[in-house]
């Protein structure tokens, strides 16, 4: 049975109490931390010794947002650490009492429940005797039904339960802690959001070239990169353009030169520079456009220092069809499938037959099925169907950002 | 109330600080939060950008609009004051007395002109950051006496504070343009979007989305949540958002439910698919709270061609564009024919110098390739206008 939280120990954010005053260094610091993609592990090493600890843990979930749940460790063996993250949250007792508390309450594990049943649990035998936990305090940051988060510090028999000065400390910290957990998650999901849209050029697979205000390259794509190796008349070298071309070198230096000039403020935004390398005979020119970054949704986006941004456009490319989507959307079968990818990368019926290993008739009655599913009546609509299905955007599909 | 005769910073004052920069608003509640703190009556948050001066930022609190324009249009070489700041590194403060003092300001006719009367004679300055790129300050003032010491101690002690609180409003300002951005990147591939949170109202509906839903008479947007004109529609999609919901973030590929939506008057469905929101990509794209995405695919939307950039980079004649475009528009050559008023024969002879310009020997090819220029026109931003060169 759990025992009743005693109201003198418990401090939520409104009732925190006046008097504790915390280290200004250390709020700064955690503070400073929120900055930092490894937030809580600061946290934790920052406060746990002047509760007297060497181990804690911080955890987090998210009905919402299942990717968002964490539970980070500071002190445990390795073993131990993966056996929290990986535990059984119903199997977890103190978690399960601890989510019954309002946010901001700070409470001893003896204030939730009694030892001895705590200890019976299969996850307390096999963490607490091996890492000589006896005693715990946790602040409860977030309680929402969809939403929980608690910081908390472990320590051993030895070293006693917490006393009133360090309960009170960790209460006045609480409330801190709520805003710093808050303001690390804001600038974590905006970091993550900068790098998504500048994925999504790589997503579009638009060539993408990021020049500083001097023209040297700061960021090169792997799609520009990719097109600058085969192609003819233009390089980057030693982190500049270089052209073939002393005419379109020229062109180039005078485009960069007004684009800063409209990222300075000094000129009006340019008309985006246009320039067509032509390429070899039967090969399509390639389309070359400069674009100063002057707006500010730019450069939430862009690499900081970007004077502008370089996009290289190949009508030669040809993208592999999101196979995936095409099944889930047109309902189109393997092998339908595989007469659309060989139909769309060559020429005819014919060559798309040979290139599969399959008769012409075999092609044909398969198109006849495809043509049913896309709702078109002939070979050039569904080409451009295929085509456009290169456009679809299905985030999460392919695309994982880091961490 | 000032706190200066305690000379050290309130943990609630603090907490206060660092809440506001979450706020759309930071500065001016950052400002409203640290002139009073100070014992001042105004205050100033300067932030300039070498880089990109359109991001430089000029915030007041406190000051009478009247000399907003008086104090933006000071000649920045005549302002001692703000001289001084530009020389000092970061983390630096001081008084205005000590860069002039007190019986000289009368002389300094900037003074006379702009601090004088708004009441913004003693001020206390603070550095927070002097780089190449980048210089910010914060100055509090006040007219009828100059600055403690113990204020000025106070405002050290603020100081590194308001660094972080300044880094902070700046990545989550990017944070969430970055945010608008990607978002938009739907926009511009020209995908019709609908986020759903877990109830399945409906958050965010990009306008290509909308287009589809105030157009449809089978799906639409009624009081923030999808109806269907059919029963069976309507329950193909409470299974797939279901399931989209269900989906963990450690399944590799998203659960999706795929509907197809049989249109009264046009032969062709409208593609609906329902996908999870579990990605951490999602996550940080979509509008908190996100549960899932309504992808629209409607096969009868025309795509059209971007003409002069087509025609720019291959160098095609008038003639020769509207054959191209009616010929990706109907897929086949009778059919452009038709559309355009031209003879089989004409299309024909016309395609031939089509095919060399484009280097392509086949219909199939010619199709493909111009599809590609449809990237031309989704670049970045809405579109990418192309000057005649």
């Amino acid at each position: 049975m759990r025992r009743q939280v005693h109201p003198d120990n418990v401090a939520g954010a409104a009732n925190s109490r006046a008097g504790i005053a915390l280290p200004g260094d250390l709020l700064r610091k955690i503070y400073a931390a929120t900055l930092t993609p490894d937030f809580w592990v600061r946290v934790m090493m920052l406060v746990a010794p002047l509760l007297g600890c060497e181990k804690a843990m911080a955890a987090g979930m998210d009905r919402d947002h299942p990717q968002d749940s964490f539970t980070e460790t500071i002190g445990f063996s390795p073993q131990a650490a993966v056996l929290l993250r990986e535990r059984d949250v119903a199997e977890d007792r103190i978690w399960q009492a601890a989510r019954q508390l309002r946010p901001g309450t700070v409470c001893r594990s003896t204030d939730l429940l009694p030892l001895e049943p705590a200890l019976r649990g299969s996850l307390y035998q096999q963490l607490a005797g091996p890492e000589d936990l006896r005693f715990f305090i946790a602040a409860v940051l977030e309680s929402r039904p969809e939403t929980f988060a608690c910081i908390g510090f472990l320590r051993s028999k030895e070293r006693g339960e917490f006393t009133a000065a360090e309960f009170s400390l960790l209460s006045a910290l609480t409330p801190q802690l709520q805003v710093a957990a808050a303001l690390a998650r804001r600038v974590m999901l905006g970091d993550a959001a900068r790098r998504e849209a500048l994925l999504s050029f790589d997503r579009a697979g638009q060539a993408l070239v990021v020049l500083d205000r001097s023209g040297y390259a700061i960021h090169v794509n792997a799609a520009a990169w990719q097109l600058l190796e085969r192609l003819q008349g233009v390089a980057i070298k030693q982190g500049r353009f270089l052209f073939d071309s002393l005419a379109t070198q020229a062109e180039f230096e005078h485009g960069l030169r007004q684009a800063v000039a409209a990222v300075d403020g000094t000129a009006a935004p340019p008309m985006p520079l246009n320039l067509r390398l032509s390429q070899r005979i039967g090969a399509a020119p390639l389309a070359l456009s400069l674009l100063p970054c002057v707006d500010a949704a730019d450069r939430a986006v862009v690499p900081p220092g970007a004077g502008c941004l370089v996009l290289l456009f190949d009508p030669d490319r040809q993208g592999s069809l999101p196979v995936a989507w095409l099944e889930r959307i047109y309902g189109l079968t393997a092998a339908e499938l595989r007469v659309c990818e060989a139909l769309f990368h060559n020429a005819d019926i014919d060559a798309a037959a040979d290139a599969l290993g399959l008769s012409h008739h075999t092609v044909r009655s398969h198109l006849k099925g495809i043509y049913a599913k896309f709702g078109v009546a002939n070979q050039g609509q569904l080409l451009q169907r295929l085509a456009h299905s290169l456009r679809v955007v299905a985030p999460g599909n392919d695309v994982h950002v880091g961490g | 109330m000032s706190a200066a005769d305690g000379a050290r910073l309130p943990d609630e004052v603090l907490m206060d600080l660092f809440r506001c920069t979450m706020e759309p608003d930071s500065w001016q509640r950052i400002l409203a939060l640290l002139v009073p703190l100070l014992g001042g009556t105004a205050g100033v948050y300067t932030r300039l950008d070498r880089v990109h001066p359109r991001d430089s930022m000029f915030l007041v609190h406190g000051i009478d609009p009247q000399y907003l324009p008086a104090m933006a249009r000071r000649d920045l070489r005549e302002d001692l004051i703000w001289r001084e700041l530009l020389g000092r590194p970061a983390g630096t403060v001081f008084r205005s007395t000590d860069v002039i003092p007190a019986g000289e300001l009368q002389a300094n006719s900037l003074y006379r002109r702009v601090a004088l009367p708004a009441g913004m004679q003693f001020a206390l300055l603070a550095v927070l950051v002097n780089q190449s790129q980048l210089f910010s300050n914060v100055c509090v003032t006040r007219g009828d006496r100059d600055f403690s010491d113990a204020e000025l101690a106070l405002m050290r002690e603020v100081l590194p504070h308001l660094q972080v609180v300044r880094e902070l409003e700046e990545r989550i300002v990017l944070g969430d343009a970055g945010r608008r951005q990607a978002l938009a990147a739907f926009d511009r591939v020209g995908q019709p979007l609908v986020v759903l949170d877990r109830t399945g109202s409906c958050l965010y509906c990009n306008s290509l989305a909308r287009a589809i839903l105030d157009r449809e008479d089978g799906v639409g947007l009624r009081q923030g949540r999808l109806w269907f004109g059919s029963l069976a529609v309507k329950v193909a999609f409470e299974q797939a958002l279901q399931l989209a919901l269900a989906a963990g973030p450690g399944d590799a590929t998203p659960l999706s439910g795929e509907i197809r939506l049989q249109r009264r008057h046009a032969q062709l469905p409208l593609a609906l698919s329902v996908v999870a929101c579990n990605s951490a990509s999602d996550r940080a794209i979509l509008p908190e709270g996100a549960g899932a995405m309504l992808l629209f695919h409607d096969p009868a939307m025309p795509h059209v061609l971007p003409g002069e950039q087509l025609a720019w980079l291959y160098r095609l004649t008038p003639a020769e564009l509207r054959v191209c475009e009616a010929l990706y528009a109907t897929g086949t050559i009778v059919d452009a024919a038709i559309r355009l008023g031209l003879a089989h024969q004409t299309i024909r002879s016309h395609l031939k110098s089509i095919y060399a310009k484009f280097g392509v020997t086949s219909q199939a090819l010619l199709m493909q390739k111009l599809a590609n220029t449809l990237w031309m026109a989704t670049g970045h931003g809405t579109t990418v206008p192309i000057a005649e060169p």
